[in-house]
């Protein structure tokens, strides 16, 4: 921690050297002084850019100089009828009070008094809610979070108008000191999961908390080994909101637009919003359909190892005639054909998600004309390779949450070496050791595997497929 | 691949005695250890290419007669 | 250890899958070499004599009050005579089990479907894979097999609905040709093996939250188990006779080859093998972890779990052991039911027996 004096001195110029010593003279601190009744010294602090500069003028300083003359002005009077904001606290200590300096409020310290007023008036830049980039719908609602706590929060309470709705801060990293609410409904929620959440967070020891990524792995127990996600992340409130509704518990950081929600099952990254505001028998099916995607995206470049390699007489004849034509200049084994082309695919995205959009065409064009077409035509690859490596691709963009497509991505190279070297006996043990793996695996309590293994029959109507609204409980685990 | 198998028997082994030993499960560590022991011994017999008794054969041996006997009954 | 808990649904699926386990594809060669077209009906045979079997079990079943099997037949026999029996038990029978399902397994994949692959590859792979399952404890076992059920249910219904177009009911007839004789004798196989298992099931009993439950458990998964067997068999013996059936060592899967529906969906024995490698995974695991439980238990080990690595190790080891061509093996499997009777009839008669003399004894 940094050491600089807890208590205000009684003298402002005191007080001012202090705060700039801790301060280190940086730039953007602001410090106005002003004397009023000629003999009363008055000091304002704040940080330019996070205070909202308009405000303190109109609320601050202008009814100040409207009784700059006035000899009864006192702190107290100052704090009860002077100042035009609407959120004013005394403050005690010289550490409470730059904590709230740093994070845009204004610090009013007068000669004599050693203590001092915050006014909460931040003013920093934000972005307006735009669309969810992440997770677009055709039919919904089309806000999604952005970087300010405190308007998500409102996005979230705006959907959920009930008086248990329960938020409540907690301020972790010594660095960043970075707000994080908890959101929950108050009776719904099980009461444990919310005291165990801000028990590990609050023990947490970490410098900096930018993302919900940093608390996903604060919150993740020691042991559990898993490259599954373990809490839910979306930037779309209505989903948030319905999780809260549904009993759990959503963690909102400030500075990010992802919310993370506890406790998460496995069929919530197969689901998406939008399969609420679709016909049920639509979303049902669509619901099947990303579950095959999910299928195919894991498995399908070691399907097509597996079946090349040995068990050819399981493909048609006239299509494995095709095949063996289309492979016979191709001088490497299936295997290293699927690495080589999946591995390439894998470079393209990375490459497309973090180049500058302008050469974005730029990358697609070799992309797609120098790993399609040309290495078919100079017998780097087969045909059927592309197409393989094409599917998994799109499949793995069915997958509605990006956070359950990278296991996917990454276990497919495993299910690939596994189909090299055991053909389908090998996959079928991959697949075993990996359902193995999910049952294993317990979000805050609650089986990830669950409504389908533990069997839960009353939630099972919105796990799998979506059932309609008026025969579906829409309640889940979190609930009691 | 046997000697693959023992390595992976054995490494997984020393890991899971390190949490015995932290919990002072002797008694599981000196079972563990036997039943491990005899099982690479059996698998160190093979690799010499010891000529060891097939084990169904035995249990064939000793219970022909009464599978011979109750055949015979039903035939 | 209480607190293991398995439901109802997670139990009958569990046991069912142990039961199919590799019977599922060896059983119809063996039933129909000794009872040629009359094979299927040696199974509800061996289905009611099961029951009557289990009636037996149950009568154990209801002195345990709790207790896991292990305790309740040390406190019957006596610390170092129930100990000692339940050692050779534990090792002579689920263990001993445990190795040739793995070498069925062995020889099934080398002889069928990768002839090149060595067989310890393949023991290596599917020990891990059991030994994760099984670490994970009943918990665990029971999800998965929650799941994986339905695939395994999925692949069997898809596999028998596309058989039955091809059935040609004149290999079923005649009936009753040699007289019923034959079909008590292959019943009597199908009774060994699988059904002699179950006594392993009252190691799990201790599992159940209620005793009754476990009781209908056992029934069901038999009934479960004896349903899919009889529709194996006769749908074997109905689309390639008798004759070829009892001359191929895996007739369930060779059968799949003579499917062709559309003239693009065929050759997909592969999905009987997967469907196999499920069933065999559930079977090695109830195996594995009744030996270890059990062993556990009797040794008064903290934690049954340091046990699984050593009893993976040896049944990799024992494996090759078990029988070094398929000439002991056939000859084998007619002598193994009688082996087992030690085990599946034996045993619990011998622990009610003296349990029954005892309770009237000492009431206190």
């Amino acid at each position: 921690m940094t050491n600089y004096g807890n208590a205000f001195a009684n003298h402002l110029q005191d007080n001012i050297v202090a705060i700039k010593k801790a301060m280190g003279d940086s730039t953007d601190l602001v410090i106005r002084e002003m004397t009023l009744a000629h003999t009363c010294n008055i000091g304002l602090f704040y940080l330019d850019g996070m205070a909202d500069r308009q405000t303190i003028q109109e609320s601050v300083i202008a009814p100040l100089l409207d009784r700059v003359d006035d000899p009864t002005v006192s702190l107290d009077v100052i704090r009860m009828s002077m100042l035009d904001a609407s959120d004013v606290q005394s403050v005690q200590s010289m550490d409470q009070a730059l904590d709230k300096v740093l994070s845009g409020s204004l610090l009013l310290l007068m000669e004599g008094h050693a203590h001092g007023l915050i006014v909460a008036l931040p003013g920093w830049e934000d972005r307006s809610i735009v669309e969810s980039k992440t997770q677009p719908v055709v039919r919904g609602p089309g806000d999604s979070f952005i970087e300010t706590l405190r308007t998500n929060t409102t996005l979230v309470r705006r959907r959920v108008k009930d008086v248990r709705l329960r938020v409540c801060t907690i301020t972790i990293g010594s660095e960043s000191k970075t707000d994080v609410a908890f959101m929950y409904l108050e009776g719904v929620a099980k009461e444990d999961l919310v005291r165990d959440l801000k028990q590990r967070l609050e023990k947490a020891r970490v410098n900096q908390v930018l993302e919900g990524e940093y608390l996903e792995e604060i919150l993740q127990e020691k042991k559990r080994l898993t490259i599954f996600p373990l809490l839910y992340n979306t930037d779309r409130p209505d989903t948030i909101a319905a999780g809260i509704m549904e009993g759990r518990v959503a963690i909102l950081t400030d500075g990010t637009p992802f919310v993370l929600l506890a406790p998460t099952m496995f069929v919530d990254f197969i689901q998406s919003a939008e399969d609420y505001y679709q016909p049920y028998v639509f979303s049902s099916l669509i619901r099947l359909l990303r579950y095959a995607a999910f299928a195919i995206c894991m498995l399908a470049p070691s399907l097509y190892i597996a079946l090349t390699t040995y068990h050819q007489d399981m493909i048609p004849t006239q299509l494995l005639l095709s095949l063996t034509a289309q492979r016979e200049g191709v001088p490497f084994p299936a295997f290293v054909e699927a690495l080589l082309m999946e591995t390439t695919f894998e470079i393209l995205r990375e490459a497309g998600l973090r180049m500058p959009r302008t050469i974005g065409q730029a990358v697609s064009i070799v992309g797609t004309i120098v790993v399609g077409q040309a290495a078919v035509e100079a017998n780097v690859v087969s045909a059927v390779m592309v197409i393989v490596v094409s599917i998994t691709a799109i499949s793995s963009f069915a997958v509605p949450s990006y956070a359950m497509a990278i296991p996917c991505r990454i276990l497919r190279y495993i299910f690939m070496g596994l189909a090299a070297t055991m053909g389908v006996y090998g996959i079928t043990i991959g697949i075993l050791v990996l359902i193995t793996h999910l049952c294993r695996l317990d979000s805050f309590g609650v089986p990830y595997m669950s409504p389908v293994s533990p069997y839960r029959k009353k939630e099972r109507k919105d796990a799998v497929l979506r059932f309609p609204y008026r025969s579906a409980l829409r309640k889940r685990s979190g609930a009691k | 691949m046997t000697i693959v198998a023992m390595i992976v028997a054995l490494s997984g082994a020393l890991l899971e005695y390190r949490r015995l030993v932290q919990n002072k499960s002797y008694r599981d560590i000196i079972m563990s250890v036997c039943l491990l022991a005899s099982g690479l011994l059996l698998g160190i017999l093979q690799m010499l290419k010891v000529k060891l008794p097939s084990l169904m054969g035995g249990i064939t041996t000793a219970f022909e007669p009464f599978s011979k006997m109750v055949e015979s009954w039903f035939s | 250890m209480r607190k293991m808990i398995l439901t109802t649904r997670q139990a009958t699926f569990w046991f069912t899958l142990h039961q199919l386990g590799s019977a599922l594809l060896v059983i119809p060669s063996t039933l129909v070499f000794i009872a040629k077209q009359d094979a299927w009906l040696a199974v509800p045979v061996a289905l009611a004599a099961h029951l009557l079997l289990l009636l037996l079990y149950f009568r154990i079943a209801n002195r345990l009050n709790g207790q896991t099997f292990h305790e309740h037949v040390v406190s019957i026999l006596g610390k170092w005579g129930g100990g000692l029996c339940l050692v050779v038990f534990v090792m002579a029978y689920p263990f001993l089990t445990f190795t040739l399902v793995i070498r069925d397994l062995g020889d099934f994949l080398t002889g069928v479907m990768m002839p090149e692959t060595p067989s310890e590859a393949i023991y290596l792979l599917m020990l891990a894979a059991v030994w994760y399952v099984v670490h994970g404890g009943v918990r665990t076992i029971g999800r998965t097999v929650e799941l994986l059920f339905f695939a395994f249910l999925f692949l069997f219904v898809l596999l028998t609905v596309s058989l039955i177009p091809s059935m040609n009911m004149d290999y079923i007839l005649p009936l009753f040709e040699n007289g019923p004789k034959p079909i008590f004798l292959a019943s009597i196989s199908l009774f060994a093996f699988p059904y002699f298992e179950s006594v392993l099931f009252l190691f799990l009993a201790s599992h159940m939250q209620y005793i009754q439950q476990w009781k209908t458990v056992v029934v069901r998964s038999a009934l479960l188990s004896g349903g899919m067997f009889f529709l194996v068999v006769f749908v074997v013996i109905g689309v390639i006779s008798q004759g070829v059936v009892a001359d191929v060592a895996y007739p369930s899967f060779f059968v799949v080859r003579t499917i062709s529906i559309g003239g693009f969906f065929e050759r997909f024995e592969v999905i009987v093998a997967v469907l196999w490698y499920i069933t065999i995974f559930f079977r090695l695991s109830l195996l594995l972890y009744v030996s270890s439980y059990a062993l556990a238990g009797i040794f008064r080990l903290k934690d049954w779990r340091s046990l699984l690595i050593p009893l993976c190790t040896l049944g990799f080891f024992i494996a090759p052991l078990t029988w070094p061509n398929t000439s002991v093996q056939m000859q084998s499997i007619r002598a193994w039911p009688y082996y087992t009777v030690l085990f599946g009839v034996l045993f619990p008669m011998v622990i009610w027996l003296i349990g029954s003399f005892r309770g009237n004894h000492g009431k206190k």
